[in-house]
């Protein structure tokens, strides 16, 4: 019925799309940037490695990392003319960021165009994958749980008082922008060479969305919210694929649904760590005992 | 000696001229209030001292170098913050976030070493910088959360908190900047004659515990009267009249625009 073959797929499309989903966490759910353009960080990152590995023979891992440098690297350029924008002008301009990268890629025929181009070495394992995320999770929680990731908050909660207090916001909207873009462009990569195939379609403003839904969905400021919103939307599809045509229809449906019951998202703000469990179920055994003593 | 000196300061919002020509002084270690009807300009000076308005014309001098135009967080930096009239608190985050936040200025780890030695064995990060000042950040929140009586609600929501613990905090969030000079805007607004009492005291209080220099917008007559040394009135934009709280009471002009009741008395 289920194959490991067929489960480990969708752990795998997961766990790279959990990558952009981690940067895009960074930048709206702590820094408070909407981006609608991470789609095409993806892009440049997966089309990068892809040129790394097939036109350069550079190996993986390296290959990878350029690719998000890469992408990190556009970001920069992006911030540099985009982030002095108020509010909805920055998402607006990532907006158009995206797309105009998509529609780049659909001309430049040395990529394959809007064909498309196949035959990518096929070496993202499922233990790269865990690894990365795993590494990928660890540094975010670092970030965050410093000063610069408490600045990040800062500027998402209330821009003037943070500068008040001596935080360059562009600075730390830059650098949040950056590490963001760096993740989207690694996670591209990584598609890139999970699919063995690439195309500029791929990377669509719907894709851009989606992560952005995912990001909400999980709950803004919450990166436990972001891991559990990325394995449940990404696997949801599957699992209602007995609904057939109906398949996403029914998709929305629950995402409206959960929205409404939990318009904070499902973790709303808050991180589920070892801390928190321990405390819980150290309240629990006290519940437990109170009531034994009465 | 003067910790900031402002010098015909000109503001203009198209054809509205919100600041004129106002010139004065600071002087270290005192308290000056900036007092006038409503829309006289005074929060305009505030904002532009801190740099969130760009000057039209004049200088801001503050310890002796010129700030005018320069940027807001820069101008924090150099040592000069405030708080909001309307209170602007990181509403969301707690009684300490918001404190510990605001105190990023006194450590200097990078971010490099924040993602390195952030989830590594307390043995080989006890070594590290970023160990020792985040250390140092949450000593120092404790301290100020302390100081201003803040400790009993440290994990209340700030948004969650009585309106005078608003205000407290924001002025504890400003301290943790060790600031030089402290702008407070109508920081008794709201309260009741008890609550401004206290927070009378308050302001003399950290004004010796932390060596610096208050600026305070302020309707309160009583508080104004009370702890200032030097009171500058603002009216339309001008300055109107500046000297100690005796003579500004019994200036005529200053009565017959803001104080009134100087003739019926």
């Amino acid at each position: 019925m289920l194959s490991w073959y067929y489960l480990k797929g969708i752990i795998m499309l997961a766990g790279i799309y959990l990558l952009p989903v981690l940067g895009l966490s960074l930048l709206t759910g702590f820094t408070g940037l909407f981006s609608f353009g991470h789609a095409g960080f993806m892009a440049i990152g997966g089309y990068t490695t892809a040129f790394m590995m097939m036109k350069l023979e550079v190996p993986f891992i390296p290959a990878i990392l350029m690719g998000g440098l890469f992408a990190a690297f556009f970001s920069f350029i992006i911030g540099k003319l985009t982030l002095k924008l108020k509010g909805d002008y920055f998402c607006i301009a990532t907006l158009g960021f995206g797309e105009a990268i998509r529609l780049l890629l659909d001309n430049i025929q040395y990529f394959g165009g809007a064909r498309g181009w196949p035959g990518l070495p096929l070496k993202t394992t499922l233990i790269t994958v865990i690894i990365i995320d795993i590494i990928a999770v660890i540094l975010l929680r670092n970030i965050i749980r410093s000063r610069h990731g408490r600045n990040m908050i800062a500027v998402r909660e209330e821009e003037l008082a943070s500068s008040i207090i001596g935080i360059d916001t562009f600075k730390y909207k830059m650098i949040s922008l950056v590490i963001s873009a760096f993740y989207a462009g690694v996670g591209g990569g990584l598609l890139g060479t999970y699919l063995g195939f690439l195309q500029p379609k791929i990377f669509s403003l719907t894709r851009s969305t989606e992560l952005t839904i995912i990001v909400i969905f999980g709950g803004l400021g919450s990166l436990t919210g972001s891991v559990v919103g990325t394995i449940l939307l990404i696997a949801l599809p599957e699992i209602l694929r007995s609904f057939a045509n109906w398949r996403l229809v029914v998709y929305g449906v629950i995402v409206v649904f959960i929205m409404i019951a939990r318009p904070e998202g499902l973790m709303g703000g808050k991180e589920l760590s070892f801390d928190v469990l321990r405390n819980l179920f150290r309240k629990r055994v006290k519940e437990a005992k109170a009531e034994g003593g009465k | 000696m003067n910790i900031l000196q402002v010098n015909g300061l000109t503001k203009q919002f198209g054809g509205l001229t919100a600041v004129n020509d106002v010139t004065f002084d600071v002087e270290r270690g005192s308290i000056t209030g900036l007092i006038g009807p409503n829309g006289a300009g005074k929060t305009t000076i505030f904002n532009l001292v801190t740099g969130v308005y760009k000057v039209t014309g004049g200088k801001i001098v503050f310890d002796g170098k010129e700030i005018q135009n320069e940027e807001a967080f820069k101008i924090a930096n150099m040592g000069i913050t405030r708080t909001f009239q309307n209170i602007r608190l990181f509403k969301r985050l707690t009684v300490y976030e918001n404190v510990l936040t605001a105190c990023q200025y006194n450590a200097n780890y990078s971010l490099f070493e924040a993602m390195v030695f952030g989830l590594v064995p307390k043995k080989i990060k006890r070594n590290s910088r970023f160990y020792r000042e985040e250390k140092l950040l949450k000593e120092q929140a404790e301290e100020l959360m302390e100081i201003l009586g803040l400790q009993d609600r440290r994990n209340f929501i700030a948004n969650n908190l009585p309106y005078g613990f608003q205000r407290r905090l924001e002025i504890a969030r400003a301290l943790a900047l060790r600031p030089k000079l402290l702008l407070l805007d109508e920081p008794a607004a709201g309260m009741n004659p008890e609550e401004t009492e206290k927070l009378t005291e308050l302001i003399a209080f950290i004004r010796d515990k932390f060596d610096l220099s208050v600026l305070l917008i302020e309707h309160h007559m009583d508080l104004v009267m009370e702890i200032c040394d030097k009171i500058v009135v603002l009216n339309f934009g001008c300055k109107l009249a500046e000297g100690t709280p005796k003579e500004i009471q019994q200036n005529p002009e200053v009565q017959k625009a803001y104080l009134g009741g100087g003739n019926n008395a």
